[in-house]
């Protein structure tokens, strides 16, 4: 009886507990290590926190820069990729000018945008409007289809909207800049963009303008032997790492992968938001949606969700109009020069993993520091995590509310 | 009916016990918390009962809590175990903070447990107090509160 009480008293002595696997102590070192990031989040916050601009007031719109503006950024363009593009007209509401071409199947679109302390944004929007995909289709099915075509493409989100009085799908990239701070490299973005959306509604190869364009410039950059490589990522994860407060920098993980580096930022309970990034090498890439070389970045949300939800909280992180949210008259911006697109991909039998595959071309190194490029990739995952975190928790206070509104 | 009758009334010559472990099949601690969880549920005993066992009230809540939570053995083990390391480096990270003459609450408490457990993450080591050593080697500059003087 005395040996029996004296085994019971060692096995109840905290520390020679003999069950903990490996997994558990590491699991429990990972969430005692965050605690004190949770307690003080502002850093995090400010990471992590979109820039919602609202669309000018008719009073502040300044039509004209806008104009000046589209024109800028059309002279960058050949001549015969510019006549590819819809002529663009006035609108009062929001202030912007736009217009939809008749047989190019090309939107565009130049917005006046405040920040919210009254700065003036531009925003610029391109699509590539696909009409025979919509006859007859019910919301199912245009959700399904819609995220097969994201799963398929690497370069633009794939979204519905409503142009011109008609429910389209549209393959869409957009970016929004401050125009105090110099609209130059900005416009080199947006000239890319649109002799992208151009390419992308040329007959696969023809050979068109933009294709052509977009090849040479491919061609004329590959030489420079300035793409981003597993190198400079690597130097631009741990530079991102150290921007943070020292306490905070050491609960940023990174994690050296084939080609690449994960970052792996704290995230309330649920754990850390991850974002993978790959620097690749070109043409012979399959992936690679233009024939050019750069980064692929790869984000998840940390949640496992029934394929509908999957599918349905994919759309909302990609702005679409089918899925409303609270920000619907308002331009969320996260990143710019991100191409990408919030998938849905099913992992087990009714349930979905919800993922943002991106990819940041190397023509756009010019234009973006790589260090911004991996905080930007972060913020990118992370806003949409947020975005979900923040619905699901007023869901489980309030309850019985659809996901996403 | 409450739940808490019994629906039969129990054979004295009946050997529960011996069916209970029999069912326990290979998980007999899940077994067990099982039927704990409904002892309580259904009000046959109480978390001060318990306690008179040695099971504290935190220990109890902490199976209850891994229950709930689990839909697999497998995760309810899991969950065992995290809950057992928590306990573990609670219980070195007190003694630590104690060492330091850091209160084992507030602020500055939780800056010390996170830099240790950031630490011992960062380098894969899984005991505290060796990584705690390591610290005060490299970077005590890290740790809140005041290093005791060497004992050697």
């Amino acid at each position: 009886m005395h040996t029996r009480s004296r085994l019971v008293a060692r096995t109840r002595r905290p520390g020679t507990i003999s069950s903990m696997t490996p997994e558990a102590r590491k699991h429990a070192l990972a969430m005692i290590a965050r605690e004190y990031v949770l307690t003080r989040r502002e850093e995090l916050d400010t990471l992590g926190t979109p820039l919602v601009l609202r669309p000018a007031t008719p009073e502040e719109a300044n039509l004209s820069r806008l104009h000046q503006i589209a024109a800028d950024v059309f002279r960058l363009l050949p001549d015969d990729v510019v006549e590819s593009v819809p002529p663009l007209a006035e609108s009062a509401t929001p202030p912007s000018i736009g217009g939809v071409g008749d047989d190019s199947g090309l939107l565009l679109w130049v917005v006046d945008l405040r920040a919210p302390d009254g700065a003036p944004w531009v925003g610029f929007l391109c699509g590539t409007l696909y009409t025979e995909h919509e006859a007859g289709m019910t919301p199912e099915a245009r959700s399904t289809t819609i995220n097969n075509l994201n799963l398929n493409d690497a370069a633009a989100a794939w979204v519905s909207m409503e142009v011109a009085g008609e429910r389209l799908m549209v393959r869409l990239c957009s970016a929004a800049h401050p125009v105090d701070e110099g609209l130059e490299s900005w416009s080199e973005l947006a000239a890319y963009m649109v002799a992208v959306a151009v390419a992308a509604g040329e007959e696969e190869g023809s050979a068109g303008p933009a294709s052509t364009y977009l090849e040479l410039l491919h061609i004329s950059q590959r030489g420079d032997d300035d793409g981003y490589s597993e190198t400079s990522l690597c130097f631009a994860a741990s530079a991102f790492r150290d921007s943070f407060s020292e306490d905070l920098a050491r609960t940023v993980l990174l994690d050296d992968h084939l080609d690449g580096v994960e970052v792996l930022v704290p995230f309330f309970a649920a754990g850390e938001v991850r974002a993978l990034l790959t620097a690749f090498e070109a043409v012979s890439d399959e992936d690679s949606p233009t024939g050019v070389g750069g980064v692929k970045i790869f984000g998840r949300l940390y949640d496992n969700l029934p394929v509908p939800e999957a599918h349905r909280w994919a759309r909302a992180f990609n702005g679409d109009d089918d899925v409303p949210d609270d920000d619907n008259d308002t331009w969320t911006q996260t990143t710019a020069w991100l191409f990408g697109s919030w998938q849905a991909l099913e992992v087990s039998p009714g349930m979905a993993s919800v993922f943002y595959k991106g990819f940041v071309p190397n023509p756009l190194r010019r234009h973006v520091s790589d260090v911004e490029l991996v905080r930007g990739c972060v913020r990118e995952v992370w806003v949409s995590a947020n975005r979900y975190r923040l619905r699901k928790e007023f869901d489980s206070t309030v309850g019985g509310v659809d996901v996403p509104r | 009916m409450s739940h808490a009758e019994p629906s039969t009334p129990i054979d004295p010559n009946y050997d529960l016990l011996a069916r209970m472990l029999a069912d326990a099949g290979d998980d007999p601690v899940l077994t067990l918390a099982i039927v704990v969880s409904k002892m309580l549920e259904h009000g046959r005993t109480t978390p001060e009962a318990l306690a008179r066992l040695g099971i504290s009230e935190d220990e109890l809540f902490a199976v209850l809590e891994a229950l709930e939570e689990s839909d697999t053995p497998e995760e309810f083990n899991a969950a065992l175990d995290l809950q057992a390391a928590l306990q573990h480096y609670n219980a070195i990270l007190v003694e630590i903070a104690n060492e330091r003459g850091v209160p084992a609450v507030g602020g500055t408490y939780v800056k010390l447990r996170s830099a240790i457990a950031a630490f011992a993450e960062r380098n894969d080591v899984l005991d505290l107090r060796i990584a705690y050593r390591l610290m005060l080697a490299e970077c005590p500059d890290q740790l809140p509160g005041t290093t005791p003087p060497s004992k050697d």
